[in-house]
């Protein structure tokens, strides 16, 4: 038997049991009412569909014994019998053995065997117009302990199956009933922390059975939020069916794990991400018949649905065996829409270039078709799917494309860090919660520094935004002294919409399970709150909504913007009227600038990490090298810096391998204008400066000095004037 | 409309006012309040009630008088709004009293201004004017942040 068909006979069998229960208290009605033609008629139909639903399993006993109970019924509904107590007799009978009949199918799927000419005889004769039953056939009914003890356990069984089988709960009830579960589960948690007071055994052991309750109620309230992912999957088939067909292919739908349980809202949640997704396949996916002949592929494509439990989460994949995403196409349509030049697209990794799909807007379709092509499909997947917590991944070959969305079990009860800043308490979702540091300043790698105006921490040589909550939000700190003064920081480093960032708060907790309660819209206006929650204490706290921050704080614009789209901005000299640059000096206060574009990251090295190479001086970075340019060797007029222990480092990449700007200092960013001042004569290293603040900003010419560094060390063409004596980095 | 109206009464700051007791839920005192930073100013916090919880409004700074921290007076008039329970935070309560409409009078209409949209009227009483506020407008007249 397949699982659909046992999901048929589910439903045939409750069916069957409704019809049951209702005929039972109807012939009984009948029984004191036998001229009410609508209960007889309401009976008749019930009847009726018990023996269609019979035949249609097959289940012989089933239908016969209906059918003969239907026939008996039609004599009666049309008048030509007049119902007598022994009909309504014979009717509960048949009416019991088809209880027996759908207990055994319950148990075992199969029909039992055993013989109802007896009843069926009778149901006949009573059918054919005999005005009572002959006594033989009466008496086993009524005498005989066999069919008294087929009478007797009816009740039990009857108990037992009703509570077996399920009912139809409304929504609401539902919802109240996790809410009285949670209140439970908190008023629990303040018992617990009362319970240590107390030493009574008693109580404590009263306290321990009243915990281990409060616990399994709120397992099986929660199992009852839970739906099979089949019941949004279901509609999937007849939707593959009609796009295929407008999109003139064929597709075959296949679903996996269709009965992982995931809770309703979230269900809800991702029906839309699933369709767009679905249509992505079918329509940008698979190839026509023919192109899918040329690659060797059979010329069914397929879509596959794959839903599984995974660390907590349930994950769903959606692949098909398409031509899978083409990076070419992507990057010149970047290109053509002006979001980069092509010497950036030609640098971008397969990572970055998906990062691209789903930005608003972005589409490789040069034709908008009714299915896809508009490009707002990814953008919305990924918002809708962060949404709830979860997040989307990409992997796409010339062999397919596979999307996998990871999504949290459930939302209403979430696993939560608790942080003190100032006097409150905030509760940050686990799922936006990366990792936590504790950073003492004054060691050597720096404790804050300032970036794109923002300060920023380093984290495993990655510059991370910090933001402090209780600036945020707009705390008082203690009098006068500085938030940002502080020799420890506690860092809560987060993550919301692919943005990363670090949260200073005053003191790290605890982490505990809350139940997310909505507040008053009134509140959600300055999106920093996602919901409230309430305490052990019966305090309520709040619960911070990451991604407002992140947006809020401008993080998404600063940080983002500069990580990723400024990247992708068309560098074309003209349009900007001001660039990005990072200020640094060398030795002597000269204010020398680089293109914050030119910059892959800052790293802060110690003297003793420097080796050489050949003759490069280098260090030693992750798995390979960075060559280092002591940049004050090719600046006209720049001194050497005294030698320092730890040495500034500005990251620049050529053709994808890093390179060390040795620097002095690095201090932040300005806006300059694109229009320089043109240096005359031109000095070696530099493109020419800008006045800013009455203070001229020299910008160096990168690429002029890495040409210089070329030359210098692979073609040594002339020794090197006195002047420029190499800084030994010993 | 002659039925005699039933307000609950309160005081805050030189303000003698009243909602209909059909919006009140309940009455609590000693409410511990958690404060929302960033929230509109009227709003004082969050409190929890059995499980739910409740925005508490500040009455003092609602009805523009000086504000002032809670006391063991100061009780929370519970109310159910469309978008949640709300809680309006008063110095004291008085008692529930019972107005015939021969008192009432309209708000005049000079003093129409956006501060006093959830006035709903005034009683005469022989000592003091009773302020009728509508605990609806209370809430929708907060401007978001």
């Amino acid at each position: 038997m397949t699982e659909d068909d046992k999901a048929l006979l589910a439903d045939f069998l409750l069916e069957a049991r409704e019809i049951m229960d209702k005929l039972d208290h109807d012939f009984v009605q009948l029984e004191m009412s036998p001229d009410d033609d609508k209960l007889l008629g309401n009976i008749f139909r019930g009847m009726h569909t018990l023996k269609g639903s019979s035949g249609f399993f097959a289940f012989t006993r089933l239908e016969r014994l209906s059918h003969a109970g239907e026939a008996l019924l039609s004599k009666l509904r049309d008048k030509s019998l007049r119902l007598t107590q022994d009909m309504v007799t014979a009717l509960l009978r048949m009416l019991d053995a088809v209880r027996q009949i759908i207990d055994a199918i319950q148990l075992s799927d199969v029909e039992p065997t055993a013989c109802d000419d007896a009843l069926l005889s009778d149901l006949k004769a009573l059918a054919s117009g005999a005005p009572s039953l002959p006594v033989a056939a009466t008496s086993p009914v009524e005498s005989t302990p066999p069919s008294a003890v087929d009478i007797e356990p009816l009740p039990d069984s009857a108990v037992g199956t009703e509570a077996a089988a399920p009912v139809k709960v409304s929504i609401e009830l539902l919802d109240t009933l996790m809410n009285l579960v949670s209140e439970m589960v908190l008023a629990r948690n303040r018992l617990l922390a009362c319970a240590p007071l107390i030493t009574d055994s008693k109580f404590t052991e009263v306290v321990r059975n009243v915990d281990l309750i409060t616990l399994e109620l709120q397992e099986q309230m929660m199992a009852t939020r839970m739906s099979p992912v089949s019941q949004v999957w279901n509609k999937f088939p007849r939707l593959v069916r009609d796009l295929s067909q407008t999109a003139n292919k064929q597709v075959e739908l296949r679903q996996i794990g269709a009965d992982t349980e995931l809770d309703r809202t979230l269900l809800e949640a991702i029906r839309d991400p699933l369709i767009h997704i679905i249509r992505n396949c079918i329509d940008h996916g698979i190839e026509d018949e023919a192109d899918r002949a040329e690659s060797g592929k059979p010329p069914m494509g397929v879509v596959t649905l794959h839903a599984k439990h995974e660390n907590g989460m349930v994950v769903i994949e959606v692949s098909d065996d398409g031509r899978g995403i083409n990076l070419a196409d992507v990057r010149n349509k970047a290109v053509t829409r002006g979001l980069m030049s092509l010497e950036k697209a030609n640098q971008m990794t397969p990572d970055d270039l998906f990062d691209l799909i789903y930005l608003p807007g972005f589409t490789t379709r040069d034709v908008v078709t009714n299915l896809s092509g508009r490009g707002v499909g990814m953008d919305v997947v990924k918002t809708n799917i962060q949404n709830i917590g979860g997040s989307v991944e990409l992997a796409s070959t010339t062999a397919g494309t596979a999307l996998k969305l990871k999504i949290p079990l459930t939302l209403a009860i979430i696993p939560a860090l608790f942080v003190r800043c100032q006097q409150e308490r905030f509760a940050i979702p686990q799922s936006n919660l990366l990792e936590m540091v504790r950073h003492t300043s004054g060691t050597e790698s720096g404790g804050l520094e300032y970036l794109y105006g923002t300060p920023v921490f380093r984290l495993r040589k990655k510059i991370i935004p910090l933001i402090f909550l209780s600036e945020k939000l707009q705390l008082h700190h203690c009098d006068g002294c500085d938030v940002r003064d502080v020799r420890l920081l506690n860092i809560a480093i987060v993550q919301a919409s692919g943005i990363r960032f670090g949260l200073i708060v005053d003191e790290i907790l605890y982490v505990n399970e809350v139940v997310v309660k909505p507040i008053s819209p009134l509140l959600r206006g300055s999106a920093i709150y996602g919901g409230a929650t309430i305490l052990g204490d019966g305090r309520v706290a709040l619960i911070l909504d990451i991604e407002g921050i992140a947006r809020g704080a401008g993080l998404s614009g600063q940080i983002k913007a500069h990580q990723r789209q400024e990247k992708l901005e068309h560098q074309s000299a003209s349009t900007d009227a001001a660039h990005a640059m990072l200020l640094f000096d060398l030795q002597g206060g000269h204010q020398l600038a680089i293109p914050v574009d030119d910059v892959e990251r800052l790293e802060k090295i110690s003297r003793t990490d420097v080796q050489t190479s050949g003759s490069e001086a280098v260090i030693p970075y992750g798995d390979g090298i960075i060559k280092l340019i002591w940049i004050a060797d090719y600046i006209e007029g720049s001194g050497h810096f005294r030698k320092q222990d730890a040495l500034s480092v500005i990251v620049h990449q050529v053709d994808g391998v890093p390179v060390g700007l040795v620097v002095n200092q690095i201090h932040d960013i300005v806006n300059i204008p694109n229009q320089l001042n043109r240096l005359s004569p031109p000095q070696r290293g530099l493109l020419g400066c800008a006045v800013i603040d009455n203070q001229v900003i020299n910008v160096i010419d990168v690429q002029g000095i890495l040409a210089a560094h070329h030359n210098k060390n692979f073609v040594v063409v002339a020794p090197l004037p006195t002047n420029m004596l190499v800084e030994e980095p010993l | 409309m002659n039925a005699t109206q039933k307000l609950a009464t309160f005081y805050v700051g030189g303000f003698y006012c009243g909602i209909h007791t059909k919006d009140v839920v309940e009455l609590t005192k000693d409410l511990d309040v958690t404060p929302v930073p960033l929230s509109p100013n009227p709003v004082l916090g969050l409190l929890n009630q059995r499980g739910h919880i409740v925005t508490a409004i500040n009455m003092r700074l609602r009805l523009s008088e000086p504000d002032r921290t809670l006391t063991n007076e100061s009780t929370g008039i519970f109310y159910r709004h469309a978008t949640g329970l709300f809680a309006f935070v008063v110095d004291r309560v008085g008692e529930i009293v019972e107005l015939s409409p021969q008192e009432f009078e309209s708000p005049p209409t000079h003093l129409t201004g956006p501060s006093l949209d959830f006035l709903m009227g005034v009683y005469k009483l022989p000592d003091s004017l009773l302020l009728v506020l509508d605990p609806q407008k209370l809430i929708t007249g907060i401007p978001a942040v």
